[in-house]
């Protein structure tokens, strides 16, 4: 069983605050979950395996209550940049490839799960809004207004980072963040011309004038 | 955020990004998408795009079409239902909003409950040249609106 070090948990809050552009909010703590200890006392009949599928899995699934911070599950992933990111396993399963992946146990026997697709950077980026989505707001308008203004926030970005937002949602097919990402995409799109829209997003036309003709001539209500 | 990011980034997206992107904008963005780039029209002509912004329930409308709907893809689908059909042998004609995608359904005079409707005094119904249902009528004379029943 994985424990959670000290340099650990430091480190998971550096790469957080590096990452936050914005006052820390509060966030209700995921449901710290016990992995079965040697005593018991957690109560839970779940048996845990030594595959990292099978300790993920008790981690994730089990409802034995409280226990202390250092014995969270983590998992390690290595970004396409060859960097090492460290994330708790409840936080990293609201993706659901890595859901899969832990559950067809495709870590090949390592601890470590590569990612070639997403950068550190985004990987933090993408598990901070992971963590927080943690709570469903389910009916709860506290909640619901809470993750709308939190959500609003973190879309706020450069178009570079909104890119690797959405690259990386797909990849790791994180549905909630992907919709944010494309939505944001898509109001940026809203009533603008295509000129405008080309100095938005820094694209060449790359049509002939017979080409261009063609399109404003199918789509002429549009234009009207 | 204008202006920000590398030239074309944007088109190392995946195209069913674009697409998603672009099916949350309305029918009239899409149309003038088309324009920005190859990448943007490829990604805005699409059918995954053009049946978002069909009614969800489109393929059981079509399916009480009197004349059967032919198109070639969903964009021309929806430009086709745009323009008036007959559906319930009919009995109802139905049409999509082109900004919104919304449904419009019409019906003829002769469906409507009327109150006193066939009190010559107050209803009289007279044939209409341009109207589109075989055995329409529209009701003139003296109405009394608030007793019009659908």
């Amino acid at each position: 069983m994985a424990a959670v070090t000290e340099t650990e948990s430091v480190e998971k809050k550096k790469n957080r605050l590096m990452n936050s552009s914005e006052e820390e909010v509060a966030v209700e703590k995921p449901p710290v979950i016990n992995p079965m200890s040697e005593d018991d006392s957690a109560g839970a009949a779940i048996p845990v395996g030594n595959s990292l599928s099978d300790q993920v899995m008790a981690a994730a699934i089990s409802e034995t209550g409280e226990t202390e911070e250092s014995e969270k599950k983590n998992l390690r992933l290595m970004s396409s940049d060859g960097k090492e990111v460290v994330v708790e396993a409840a936080v990293a399963m609201k993706s659901q490839l890595i859901r899969q992946m832990i559950e067809a146990d495709c870590a090949g026997g390592s601890d470590v799960i590569n990612i070639p697709n997403v950068t550190a950077a985004a990987l933090s980026l993408i598990f901070r809004y992971c963590e927080k989505h943690l709570v469903d707001g389910d009916g709860d308008k506290a909640i619901t207004d809470d993750l709308k203004s939190f959500d609003e926030d973190f879309i706020s970005v450069d178009l570079d980072t909104l890119y690797d937002l959405l690259m990386g949602s797909n990849y790791l097919d994180v549905k909630g963040l992907l919709d944010l990402a494309c939505q944001k995409v898509a109001d940026l799109i809203k009533g603008k011309s295509p000129d405008e829209i080309r100095r938005i997003f820094n694209i060449e036309k790359d049509f002939s004038p017979e080409e261009e003709e063609e399109v404003n001539k199918e789509n002429k209500w549009a234009f009207e | 955020m204008a202006g920000q990011g590398g030239c074309c980034e944007i088109q190392r997206l995946p195209e069913e990004c674009l697409c998603q992107a672009i099916s949350m904008t309305t029918p009239r963005d899409a149309c003038t998408s088309e324009a920005v780039s190859a990448s943007f029209r490829a990604a805005a002509t699409s059918d995954d795009v053009w049946r978002r912004f069909l009614p969800p329930d489109y393929a059981e409308i079509l399916s009480r079409a009197v004349d059967p709907v032919e198109s070639d893809s969903m964009k021309q689908l929806y430009s086709n239902l745009c323009d008036p059909i007959l559906i319930d042998g009919g009995k109802m004609s139905f049409c999509v909003d082109r900004e919104t995608g919304g449904k419009c359904f019409m019906v003829p005079a002769r469906e409507l409950y009327i109150v006193w409707g066939e009190t010559p005094h107050y209803w009289t119904w007279r044939h209409h040249p341009e109207s589109r249902f075989m055995r329409d009528y529209t009701a003139v004379d003296e109405i009394v609106w608030d007793k019009l029943i659908s």
